[in-house]
């Protein structure tokens, strides 16, 4: 029994450094002008596309969100976006625009750095806009979840 | 009796690892809730005003004459100075001559593209032409050469002139010459 136990105590062990998530940047679809509506995207490296009849102004030229991870060393761990339907941008006088299409680099699963037990994700979105969408600041907020693999 | 004896002993032994193996695997279970970690950030996006354009001056050439030896110009500059090359000449009661003004509407301090293209006048008999060639700036300067090609808007608000030079050939149908001149603004 002394045996078994000890392998219980190493498990404890690998549990001593555990998995941190911290957002360092926000996800911003910058400034744009709707026109008859279409779709504001964010990749994971940072570009910002639009579709449809959205105008994008390169003064406010958006930014992708990022996270850093630390935990142990070299360990590996999956990533969780926000499902499509879930995130909505709001204005606050009751309209809003949905963002789906999560995406992040690296994609489902990431490793940690050898030496110092860190990386940083990149998470892009697709905005939707509608037609004549009322001009004014939109925000909201979403999570990532990250775990061990 | 001796073999009956370990017999026992090692079924106790089984027992103790399959327990412990429960133990194990709630162990794993712990930890794996423990380390999942997440993290909130925020997300915007910022709607803005759409650009917009409107005519609130046309250009106008007024009244002139060609000589019928040669042809020439009529130059009417960002400020509306009306003025002559060639053989072209003021015509009785001038005319009303003028450039044209557009005001753009938009955002804030947006910058944009300016477009304005070249167009030919065609007389009523929808046969005879003359090629308009366009001037534009952003102060309506007494100027009759260049072009604009952005802006910036300031308080959401501003004006494009236009004018150019309208070649007149000689001998050149009398009679009114119309066409449109588009000016197209985007957001950049």
């Amino acid at each position: 029994m002394a045996q078994v136990w000890a392998g219980a105590c190493a498990i404890n062990a690998w549990a001593a450094s555990p998995l941190l998530i911290g957002s360092t940047q926000p996800l911003a679809f910058g400034r744009f002008a709707a026109g008859p509506g279409g779709t504001v995207t964010v990749s994971p490296s940072g570009v910002r596309n639009s579709s449809g009849g959205v105008v994008l102004v390169t003064t406010g030229s958006g930014s992708v969100a990022q996270f850093t991870i630390s935990g142990d060393p070299s360990a590996g761990y999956s990533i969780s976006l926000p499902a499509d339907g879930t995130v909505q941008l709001a204005n606050g006088a009751g309209q809003g625009m949905a963002v789906n299409g999560f995406s992040s680099s690296p994609p489902t699963a990431g490793q940690l750095s050898p030496v110092g037990g860190t990386q940083t994700i990149a998470v892009g979105a697709t905005l939707s806009v509608g037609a004549n969408q009322p001009p004014g600041s939109y925000s909201t907020s979403f999570s990532v979840s990250v775990d061990y693999n | 009796m001796n073999s009956a004896k370990f017999f026992t002993l090692n079924r106790r032994a089984l027992k103790a690892v399959a327990l412990a193996s429960t133990l194990v695997l709630g162990g794993i279970g712990l930890v794996g809730n423990a380390q999942a970690a997440n993290a909130v950030a925020d997300t915007s996006a910022e709607v803005i005003v759409p650009i917009a354009i409107d005519k609130v001056a046309d250009l106008s050439f007024g009244r002139f004459a060609a000589n019928p030896s040669g042809g020439g110009t009529v130059i009417i500059s960002n400020s509306g100075a009306r003025s002559f090359g060639g053989g072209v000449v003021a015509a009785g009661t001038a005319g009303t001559s003028s450039a044209a003004r557009f005001n753009v509407t938009g955002d804030g301090a947006s910058t944009y593209s300016i477009s304005i293209t070249n167009t030919v006048l065609t007389h009523t008999n929808t046969i005879d032409t003359m090629a308009l060639a366009v001037t534009s700036d952003l102060t309506g300067a007494n100027v009759t050469t260049g072009t604009v090609t952005s802006g910036t808007l300031t308080a959401g608000a501003q004006s494009i002139y236009v004018g150019g030079t309208l070649t007149v050939a000689s001998a050149k149908l009398a009679g009114e010459y119309s066409g449109t001149v588009t000016a197209t603004v985007e957001y950049n």
